[in-house]
């Protein structure tokens, strides 16, 4: 009788934390867009089982057995109420967790973690132009970041990191350094700081997503502001500065000079997600 | 050691959440966890996301286990399955192809299909080489490592080798069944599951009612079954997220040997889907040789701390130690050739 009815309440609480993350807006900081269909959809089955519990107790209230445990197959609840307790508590944190504490995005505790990749084409082995004409040589690997290049190259005026090509066009000027030192560049994030920048250096960054926030990881660049230090760690900025070369862990990389630097509201949508169609 | 740890696991790691949830309570209070509330705000939002992005997977793993316990016949699996090794194990490790499943969803599938059956080495292999060998894995893999299509081409054979050996040396020395509380298939006809009907839509209302309500019960059954497993992975793989840091393990990147076990041992701690962990090996490129990086993208989905906890709840405690063996052993081996002969 209290099995079904505990049981009842966990999964329309699952249930309700998830109805209620869609409801704000909020299930976005969990998980990718990709996956919200799936798990609303688990919220319905969720309620289904749970309704099937309130019919249970309501059964077992009635004296009538209880259809799980005639049939042997499904292990009854266990008897050990120590054992009980355990297994109901371990239901319950993670609801408790959800609705007490409030949903905030990751920043740079994690990205400290999860270590914050400044130099996004480090996986990318830099093509060798062997015709001196062209300004961004590529293999077939790298051939839509040469195109998405010479589009940014084209552009007359600062260049903006878009939302939805954030770490394709990070790669891509990351890959192709030279024709874009000197240029202006945009970019918007949150501000992060470890221990081996400056005290006028941090990094502007975002998260970015494939499936859920478990696997999410820190793309941003680097940034030398001599007013820097006014803006605490994980304050939202946008920062227009030219592009030039600097060392950082003994290794050559990208880095915004002297930014006009602006502080703006963290959008609905803080993290980025790869372009899969690139 | 192993029997220890599982009885005395859950009830500390409640002990444990019990506190974290008086703690919560009592924020205010507490200087303490304020300092640290940053960290814990991390680690809500880890464990939460964890479980979520299993959530449909776990469902929809234990309504298909529900309705083929009510409604396919132990007999009707029996005549499926296939009888030869050679082409039971090919079975299993291709069945991804058709069902490309998370393994938070295969494991109650396979149990099911065990106990209705089905050879249990052509369901353990399944359960290993499903999350990989299947076509979005492929593809994201191709994607995540644009620029080294070889990657996505030794995963998916280092994962094939790995599995066929496995199913066959389970299929040559594994005689007793392998589940927890095993059951033989005939002593466990279930009362309602005759095989007149195979699709309900609740038409036939009265007749139905019974077979609906039952494939519900099993199916809020198992998931509490099978949740509690996997709430404790995620717990913990959480934790260990927010805790370990990545840059303390950089640097073992020289060592063919050494990294590809170091990097087979973070992909367990990670826990990470199949689906999206070509692109967190990716960003250890830099670092790593790409034996290291096979490994990882191998091990991970195979064997990792939240559905080892799930495998545990499922099978024997020998049985999954055996296999985690076997397959740590086989990828090493796997990893090392592939970077001596392959990646160069």
């Amino acid at each position: 009788m209290l099995h079904p009815i505990l049981r009842a309440a966990i999964l329309s609480g699952f249930a309700f934390l998830i109805v209620h993350l869609a409801r704000t807006d909020q299930l976005g900081l969990y998980i990718a867009p990709r996956m919200e269909l799936y798990v609303k959809l688990s919220a319905l089955g969720l309620y289904a089982a749970a309704i099937y519990q309130v019919y249970a107790a309501l059964r077992a209230l009635g004296g009538k057995e209880e259809h799980a445990h005639d049939c042997g197959c499904e292990h009854p609840p266990s008897p050990s109420l120590l054992k009980n307790i355990a297994i109901y508590t371990l239901f319950i944190l993670p609801l408790a967790l959800g609705f007490l504490l409030p949903n905030t995005p990751l920043e740079s505790t994690l990205a400290a973690k999860k270590g914050m990749s400044l130099n996004a084409a480090a996986t990318l082995s830099s093509p060798v132009g062997t015709d001196e004409d062209v300004l961004f040589p590529h293999d077939t690997f790298t051939e839509s970041y040469a195109a998405l290049a010479k589009e940014l190259h084209a552009v007359h005026g600062a260049i903006v990191i878009p939302e939805a090509q954030y770490i394709e066009t990070l790669t891509a000027l990351d890959l192709y350094r030279d024709p874009f030192l000197g240029r202006e560049v945009q970019i918007s994030g949150f501000v992060y700081r470890d221990a081996s920048m400056t005290s006028t250096q941090f990094a502007i960054g975002r998260f970015a997503m494939n499936c859920c926030s478990a696997d999410a990881l820190p793309y941003g660049l680097l940034v030398e502001a001599a007013d820097g230090a006014k803006y605490a760690t994980d304050t939202w900025l946008e920062a227009t500065g030219a592009l030039q070369l600097t060392v950082y862990n003994g290794k050559p990389i990208l880095q915004l000079s002297s930014p006009r630097l602006t502080q703006i509201e963290r959008g609905d949508t803080p993290y980025v997600y790869p372009d899969y169609t690139f | 050691m192993t029997a220890y740890v599982l009885r005395w696991g859950p009830p500390l790691c409640t002990l444990v959440c019990l506190g974290l949830m008086t703690l919560i309570v009592l924020n205010r209070d507490l200087s303490f966890i304020q300092a640290d509330a940053a960290s814990l705000q991390s680690f809500k939002m880890l464990f939460i996301s964890l479980l979520l992005e299993a959530l449909p997977f776990i469902l929809l793993g234990v309504l298909v286990s529900s309705l083929l316990q009510v409604f396919v016949s132990d007999r009707t699996i029996q005549r499926l399955a296939p009888k030869h090794p050679i082409g039971g194990v090919l079975f299993g490790s291709l069945l991804g192809l058709l069902f490309p499943l998370c393994e938070c969803g295969m494991i109650p599938v396979v149990r099911r299909l065990i106990r209705k059956g089905m050879p249990a080495y052509i369901g353990i292999v399944f359960i290993l080489a499903g999350p990989i060998l299947n076509p979005i894995v492929y593809a994201s893999t191709y994607m995540a490592f644009r620029s080294q299509p070889e990657m996505a081409y030794a995963r998916m054979g280092l994962a094939f080798v790995v599995t066929i050996t496995i199913g066959l040396l389970l299929w040559r020395y594994m005689k007793a069944s392998p589940l927890r509380q095993a059951q033989p298939a005939l002593h466990h006809a279930h009362p309602h599951s005759s095989p007149a009907h195979s699709h309900t839509h609740m038409v036939h209302r009265k007749a139905q009612r019974g077979k609906l309500a039952s494939a519900l019960a099993h199916t809020s059954d198992e998931f509490f079954e099978m949740g509690k497993y996997l709430l404790f992975g995620a717990l913990l793989t959480a934790a260990i997220q927010v805790s370990v840091s990545r840059e303390a393990m950089l640097g073992l990147g020289e060592q063919p040997l050494v990294s590809s076990l170091f990097m087979m041992g973070f992909a367990f701690l990670l826990s990470l889907c199949s689906t999206s962990d070509a692109f967190v090996a990716s960003s250890f490129s830099g670092s790593f040789q790409p034996g290291a990086l096979l490994a990882f993208l191998v091990f991970g989905p195979m064997i990792d701390l939240k559905n080892t906890l799930m495998l545990l709840s499922v099978f024997r405690v020998k049985i999954v130690l055996w296999l985690i063996a076997l397959t740590l052993v086989l990828v090493l081996a796997g990893a090392y050739v592939a970077n001596r002969f392959y990646f160069s």
